[in-house]
């Protein structure tokens, strides 16, 4: 069974693509850290960084179809967390209700930290989105590996990507087989058989994992992690970096 | 039969749970052989290659290589015991062909030079050298089993172990293994109840029932008698042998 999920656009071949995944990895976050931290209700950083992302998709060849959808997925934790926040306590009240005891008021103040909360997180998931699709997976956890990131956690990660598909597949394999076999039944008995899976897939899992660790001590592994790198920059690396960094310092210059 | 790499001699192995899979196995197996281990199943097969890297560790004596297995030479042996599970999805875990053939040699300590240069002589003892940066998941599964062979090779192991290799493969992927598999010169224990690919990979063939070796010998004389492999559940329809 096919699913590409996780490495969809990992072959659209362009500029961004090609750049040392430990650079991209670095840039990413210089800019997101940077986008979280800007401070104000200004609107021009926010356009700024608006614009090197556009820039930054542009150039990565990815269709814009596909990194606003991949983006939407931010959009239920943006909400739970800032649906709120228009109704919190400021000076100038733009609309207010009287529910017995409970006043609900919308302030001006509120709204405008609710509009910064929703670009930030839109324009933090976009750097997400765009580092993830332009780079394959496991050079992302090379680029990962070499930044010091504990060897645990790219193991966990690795094993993650591995296994997910696998696991899927068993999934698929195990619904597909209810399905043949339950003709016209209620969905509360689907419920019932869904719960049953997970509990099988559960097991399943839990043994492979045995198996595979039993894989792993036949060809030498003890317990230590060992990684190998090999990644060398190039111009264009020290170019993204040297554009990034300026540009980052730059608006944050301007913002203060 | 020359020189003996393996030799087990009255191994006894009981499950955690109690059930006992191994009542005195006694195996001898020489230097360049290809053993076929065959056996209904349940008979102790499995059990039995995971004695032979000391993954698993039962009573009686099991010496590889001259050397007895025991906790402390278990490490050293592995990588001269090259073990390939029956299911690549568990042998290929790593992200990447290219990391996973490099697993072996990169735990053994060895340099990146020399990982790249095992990797790509695996591979392409294989045949599936360009396959190196590709992620397994998105291989069929006999480029799969053909890379958990090269999983192995890059440690250039003296002793091939192979659990039901032909199993899950179409007639094609299935001749293309044993060709690779006659290439390969090392000693091989194929572990299968697929008798006909028994009949061409090995030299001779070990008959496991109830964890213990009920006949060893040529090819011919082992597979070619009916009543012998009537009599333990291995018999495949007059004339497909």
């Amino acid at each position: 069974m096919e699913h590409g999920f996780l490495d969809e656009m990992s072959c659209v071949q362009s500029p961004i693509r090609r750049l040392d995944p430990r650079i991209k990895v670095l840039g990413f976050i210089a800019l997101l850290v940077s986008i979280v931290l800007t401070r104000g209700a200004s609107p021009a950083p926010f356009v700024l960084y608006g614009a090197i992302l556009a820039v930054l998709i542009t150039l990565s060849r990815l269709p814009v179809s596909h990194v606003l959808e991949r983006s939407l997925i931010i959009l239920p934790f943006t909400l739970m967390t800032a649906l709120f926040i228009p109704f919190l306590k400021g000076a100038d009240v733009l609309w207010s209700f009287d529910a017995g005891p409970l006043q609900i008021v919308l302030t001006r103040e509120g709204l405008e930290a609710f509009a910064i909360i929703a670009v930030k997180s839109f324009l933090s998931i976009f750097c997400a989105v765009l580092l993830t699709a332009t780079t394959g997976f496991p050079e992302l956890l090379k680029a990962l590996e070499r930044l010091h990131c504990p060897a645990l956690v790219i193991m966990i990660l690795s094993f993650m990507y591995r296994y997910l598909f696998v696991v899927q597949d068993e999934f698929m394999k195990m619904r597909l087989a209810k399905d043949a076999r339950s003709a016209g039944r209620s969905r509360r008995m689907d419920w019932k058989a869904l719960a049953g899976m997970v509990g099988v897939l559960f097991v399943r899992s839990y043994e492979r994992a045995e198996a595979v660790y039993l894989a792993m001590c036949s060809r030498g592994y003890n317990g230590r992690i060992i990684v190998s790198h090999d990644f060398r920059l190039n111009r264009a690396d020290a170019a993204f970096a040297i554009l990034m960094i300026a540009t980052l310092a730059g608006i944050n210059l301007f913002a203060q | 039969m020359g020189k003996s790499v393996i030799e087990i001699k009255d191994l006894r192995f009981a499950y955690p749970d109690g059930s006992r899979a191994l009542n005195g196995v006694n195996l001898a197996v020489g230097r360049g052989e290809a053993l076929g281990l065959i056996g209904s199943n349940g008979a102790g097969k499995s059990t039995l290659l995971l004695h032979l890297n000391g993954i698993l560790r039962g009573e009686g004596r099991v010496r590889i290589l001259g050397i007895d297995v025991t906790e402390k030479t278990a490490p050293q042996l592995r990588s001269r015991v090259g073990m390939v599970f029956q299911d690549p999805e568990n042998q290929l875990f790593m992200p990447t062909v290219y990391d996973d053939v490099g697993f072996g040699p990169l735990h053994l300590g060895r340099g990146k030079a020399e990982v790249d240069d095992s990797v790509r002589r695996a591979l392409a003892a294989v045949d599936m050298l360009d396959f190196i940066q590709r992620t397994p998941h998105h291989l069929s599964i006999g480029e799969k089993k053909r890379i958990a062979i090269a999983t192995v090779l890059s440690m250039d192991p003296e002793i091939l172990v192979l659990d039901e290799p032909s199993s899950n493969l179409d007639p094609r992927h299935r001749r293309d293994l044993m060709e690779l598999l006659g290439k390969l010169p090392m000693t091989k224990i194929i572990a299968s109840h697929d008798l006909d690919f028994i009949s061409r990979t090995c030299t001779r063939v070990a008959l496991l029932d109830a964890g213990a070796v009920m006949a060893a010998g040529s090819v011919t004389e082992i597979l070619g008698d009916r009543t012998l492999m009537e009599r333990f559940g291995m018999l495949e329809p007059e004339g497909a042998i």
